[in-house]
Formats: structure tokens, C-alpha cells, sequence
């Protein structure tokens, strides 16, 4: 328990100090905020662009917005996880900077658990609020269509639950591969793959991304059309991703329980990988190369 | 206090250690001597319980260290070579994270990192980052982690060797505090006059075998041929017969005024080599007993076996 402490209150300087907070912060709340203005300024510039432009093909409700924000979040929200926490293990090991603590009587199992606690809290904290700043924003920018807090706060919840398993997956990758970058990587490929088994029914209520699919949903059908995208209403458009954010609204549903248990076992089951890869390698200097 | 017996380790094809054996007594600093890449880090990182060994044993304290890793490694204190911190903290807030690994209550903590700052002289500079310290000031915190917990056993890899004089003379200074203070220390180095200042004992490695392992006294006396320098107050024509026949003299050297003689025992020779020299029809400006070094005997095994 004393390295568990120990390491919480040690990750809790480390992001202070080395602006981790920060630069999660103004990712999130970056998109949290450009969205709903950007989809509020869109007809206009079109129209500026485009004289004539009908506008009337261009109208956008405040679920559409939020919705719009969590597509953008699942993309590139992933990768400033990815590479904020790619080194999470990968550079203790590589830097050696396990020495002192497992040489003075650290265990592996409260080093490796102080990580993913800390950094689960601080991203879906961080994930919840920006979320909650969309909705805000997207209610006073587009007003009339309100999906109503408890909706939003449901639908953010989710995404931080999201967020939440990709940080243990960024630090299950980080265990593995001695290079931070490798990491990053691996734990990005893991969470791009997700949609196409997302994409089988059978599937698709054992995968993380299914939370995605739910965060769209509880927040119901919004309105929103984009020339050329093909989206319509109740689809958070956009070419690419839109189809993504489909996957799950045709054919079965979601089961909640069937995600939540499948998920605490998987979650589970990386956690006590990560410990007993942490433990089988070996972290005196120069031993990294393995 | 430490046993390492018939200790192997290969990584891939390379053998790093071969069948190491050696013992260390408790209370004494053991110097483990080698050319780099003989096995040292190896063999330190093994006793630090930080990287598994193909076969042999290592016993600390009477205690397997395969069955009783965990529990020992409250005894062990490890200096590595390079040591690393986290540069954002200072040197005071991570030896507070040493002690709250440890378990220490937070008053016993805060007591113990002001006291080891002011013992490795970095009291004044414990509230500052570790990033912006000097290797010097990093080895000095290192040895201060490396005794937070109070250990029986120090092992220190390489620590003045990137030290100014005046820094591999605090760091020696502190490695004799603390045999004093009944720790012993398994110092690894390849600095000679460093293990001569301070070490008690010696083994030397060399490919990953160990060439000998004695105590300094012993080592000399086995591995050392005793030298006798004599200067004449004239320059000799040739190195006169009456030396080269005293009692337990090898051979004899002449450079000039100056003789070499080889002895094959100095206690029981040097008797017979004055009164060969009193015979002499020249005078003796100087007689000196030349001293053996550690490099020597490092020389001779390193080079020879």
C-alpha cells in the first residue's frame, strides 16, 4: 500500500509539474469549445464563400453539436492519450528510474496500480468536464434544442468510461514495448481496430468503443446536415467517421450490463498483465534493450 | 554477510559470469575490480535482486536471495552507476518518495531526508530540481537513496567515476563513515587508488571469471615480487656478484648508479642483501623498499591469466 501512495502522490507531481494536466486540459477543452462555435460560424462562411448559398442546408441543433464534439474527441483524443501517456512505464524502464524504488521495496502490483488510477481519474475528469463545456456551449449557441443535462452528463460519463479503458490500454502497451513511441502506437492501432469489431453484432457489446456508440445515443436524435457528407438527422455526420458513429445504430442493440462486465474483464485482465509484465522484466540499467 | 557462489549469467551467447565465487565479511568494504565489461554491473545488479541468474547462489545475511527477494530488499542499498531520478522533483521531495516507499511515518521521513542531505552535503541544495545537478551532486543523492532504508549491505557500481578529485575524496571519505558506522559496502570500480584508500578486500574479474579474491595484504604478499632500490654514490661497471648471491635474492638490475634487486622474500632476504651491500666497495646514497601498487597486481591478472 505504501508504494501505491507513494506513486499517486508522485504521478500527481509528475503531470503538475510536466504540464500533463495542462496540455489535457487544452486539448479536450480545445474541441469542447471550437465545435459548437465552428458548426454555429459554418453557414455563414459558406454563405461569405458562396453567394447564394441556401443556408437552410446547413442547420445544426445542440445535440448534433455534442455529438459532433464526441466524434472529434473519439479520433483525435485518442491520440493525445496515446502520446501524453505512451511513456508511462516505458520510460521508468528505459530510464531506469525503477532502481531506487524496487531496490528500497517497491511492489510492481502498487507502482503499476497508482498509474492507472491516476491517470483514468485525471483523463475521464478531464474528458467529463470538456464534454460538459460542449453541451453548455452548444445549448447557448443553439438554442431550442437542449438534450437536457442529465442526458449530457450520461452521455459524457460514458465517453470518460471510454477514456478510462484507453488509458489502461496506453499503459498495458506502455508495459510491453520498451519504446514509448511503440506504445503509443500499439495502443493507438488498438483503439482504430475497435470499430470494425464494433461493426459485428455479435461483438459489439464486448468492445470499448460500443461506449462511444451509447454516449451518441443517450443524448438523442440530433439535427444536422452537411452537403456531401450523407449524414442526416440522429447521425453525427462527416465522411469517414460518420459511418463509424452508425455502426451500432442498425442491427442489435447494445446490451449495458453485457459492455459493463466485459469491460471490467478485460480491463481487469490487462491490469494483471501489465503487473506481471512489469514484474517478469528485468528494470536494472541497460537491461531495457529486452 | 555476502556469499556469491558459482553465480552464471549469459545473456544470449554471452556469458557474462562464469561460475563467480567469492565471499564478503560483514563490516568491511570489498572493492569488485575488472576492465569494463568483465561482469561488475552484472554481478551487482544480480545482489541488488533487480535481474535473475542462470544458476549459482547468492545468500545476504544467512538468507537465499531467490527465496527471500522481497524481504531482502530492505537489506540491500544500490548505488548504480548512472543513477536516475526524476528531474522535476528535488532532492529533498524524492527522498521523501523513497521513504514513503519504504513505509517510513511521515515525521521519521522528513528526519531522515534532512539528515542524509547534511551527510552528503547537499543540505543547501535539497530544495532544488534534481535536473538542473551536476553528475557530481547526482552521485552524492544517489548514495544518500542508496542508504535511506538503513541497509546491511551497500553495493556501490562505479561511484567516483565520473567524480572531479575533490569528489571522488567526499565519496571515498563517505564509504569509510559508513564501514565505521558497520556497514559493508561492495564497492566496484576500476579507480585503483580508490580500493587502496579504502578496501579491506579485493576480487578481481576479468571476462565475467573471477581471477582472485583476497584480502589486500594478501593479495600483495602473493601476487607482488618484492623490489629493493639501491642507489651508489658512483656508478657501477656491473651488478656486483656478492649481491646476486645473498640468500632470497631473484635477480638484480642495473640502470647506471641506480641497482634493482628481485627479491624472492624480503622478510627472510633483507638481513643478507645489508650485509651483502655493506660488503661492497661503494657507498649506498639510498636503500628503499619499493611499494607494491594494486595496479600492479591489476596489470599482472588482467594482462596474464
Amino acid at each position: 500500500m505504501s508504494t501505491f501512495t507513494a506513486y499517486l502522490k508522485k504521478e500527481r507531481m509528475e503531470s503538475s509539474r510536466q504540464s500533463k494536466y495542462l496540455i489535457l486540459g487544452a486539448f479536450f477543452g480545445f474541441f469542447a469549445l471550437c465545435t459548437p462555435i465552428m458548426l454555429r460560424l459554418v453557414p455563414s462562411i459558406m454563405e461569405s464563400q458562396m453567394p447564394g448559398f441556401p443556408k437552410e442546408l446547413m442547420e445544426f441543433d445542440a445535440v448534433y453539436s455534442v455529438q459532433n464534439y464526441i466524434r472529434n474527441i473519439y479520433q483525435l483524443g485518442n491520440m493525445a492519450v496515446a502520446l501524453v501517456l505512451m511513456g508511462a512505464l516505458a520510460d521508468e524502464r528505459l530510464q531506469a528510474k525503477l532502481v531506487y524504488p524496487v531496490s528500497q521495496g517497491a511492489c510492481m502490483a502498487g507502482v503499476v496500480g497508482a498509474k492507472l488510477v491516476h491517470y483514468a481519474a485525471a483523463v475521464s475528469a478531464v474528458v467529463f468536464a470538456s464534454t460538459m463545456l460542449s453541451y453548455y456551449y452548444s445549448i447557448v449557441l443553439f438554442p431550442g434544442s437542449d438534450p437536457g443535462i442529465a442526458a449530457a452528463a450520461r452521455s459524457a460519463g460514458l465517453l470518460a468510461a471510454y477514456f478510462a479503458t484507453r488509458v489502461v490500454v496506453v499503459v498495458f502497451t506502455s508495459a510491453l514495448f520498451t519504446k514509448p513511441l511503440a506504445a503509443g502506437l500499439a495502443a493507438l492501432v488498438v483503439s482504430y481496430v475497435e470499430p470494425i469489431i464494433a461493426s459485428l453484432p455479435r461483438w459489439r457489446s464486448l468492445v470499448a468503443y460500443s461506449l462511444i456508440d451509447m454516449a451518441n445515443k443517450s443524448l438523442g436524435p440530433g439535427m444536422g446536415t452537411m452537403p456531401g457528407a450523407g449524414a442526416g438527422p440522429g447521425v453525427a455526420g462527416g465522411a469517414g467517421a460518420g459511418a463509424m458513429m452508425a455502426v451500432g445504430r442498425s442491427g442489435s442493440e447494445i446490451s449495458g450490463w453485457v459492455l459493463a462486465v466485459a469491460l471490467m474483464a478485460e480491463v481487469a485482465v490487462m491490469v494483471l498483465m501489465t503487473v506481471w509484465r512489469m514484474k517478469s522484466v528485468e528494470i536494472a540499467p541497460g537491461a531495457g534493450a529486452q | 554477510m555476502l556469499n556469491v557462489e558459482a553465480l552464471s549469467k549469459s545473456y544470449g551467447q554471452t556469458r557474462a559470469l562464469r561460475e563467480v565465487t567469492f565471499q564478503v565479511t560483514s563490516g568491511q568494504v570489498f572493492g569488485f575490480l575488472g576492465p569494463n565489461g568483465a561482469g561488475k554491473t552484472t554481478a551487482m545488479n544480480i545482489i541488488a535482486g533487480l535481474i535473475e541468474f542462470d544458476s549459482g547462489a547468492v545468500t545476504i545475511d544467512g538468507m537465499d536471495l531467490r527465496r527471500n527477494r522481497p524481504s531482502l530488499r530492505g537489506v540491500v542499498g544500490y548505488l548504480p552507476e548512472s543513477p536516475a531520478f526524476y528531474g522535476y522533483m528535488t532532492a529533498r521531495e524524492y527522498l521523501l518518495f523513497i521513504g514513503d516507499v519504504s513505509g517510513l511515518t511521515p515525521a521519521a521521513n522528513r528526519a531522515r531526508a534532512d539528515e542524509l542531505l547534511d551527510t552528503v552535503g547537499l543540505a543547501e541544495a535539497g530544495r532544488r530540481r534534481i535536473g538542473g545537478y551536476s553528475r557530481g551532486m547526482k552521485q552524492r543523492l544517489g548514495m544518500a537513496a542508496a542508504i535511506y532504508n538503513r541497509p546491511r549491505l551497500l553495493l556501490l557500481d562505479e561511484p567516483t567515476s565520473a567524480l572531479d578529485p575533490q569528489g571522488r575524496l567526499d565519496v571515498i571519505t563517505l564509504v569509510a563513515r559508513m564501514r565505521d558506522a558497520g556497514m559493508t559496502v561492495f564497492l566496484s570500480t576500476h579507480i585503483l587508488a580508490d580500493v587502496e584508500r579504502v578496501c579491506d578486500s579485493v576480487a578481481i574479474i576479468k571476462s565475467g571469471a573471477i581471477v582472485a579474491a583476497d584480502s589486500m595484504a594478501r593479495l600483495r604478499e602473493r601476487y607482488i615480487q618484492p623490489v629493493v632500490d639501491v642507489v651508489f654514490d658512483r656508478v657501477l661497471e656491473s651488478v656486483p656478484a656478492e649481491i646476486t648471491k645473498a640468500p632470497h635474492v631473484d635477480r638484480a638490475a642495473l640502470d647506471g648508479e641506480k641497482l634493482s634487486v628481485y627479491m624472492r622474500d624480503l622478510s627472510l632476504g633483507k638481513r643478507g642483501l645489508l650485509h651483502a651491500l655493506a660488503s661492497l666497495d661503494a657507498d649506498v646514497a639510498s636503500y628503499s623498499v619499493r611499494q607494491p601498487s594494486l595496479e600492479d597486481i591489476f596489470v599482472r591478472l588482467v594482462n596474464c591469466k
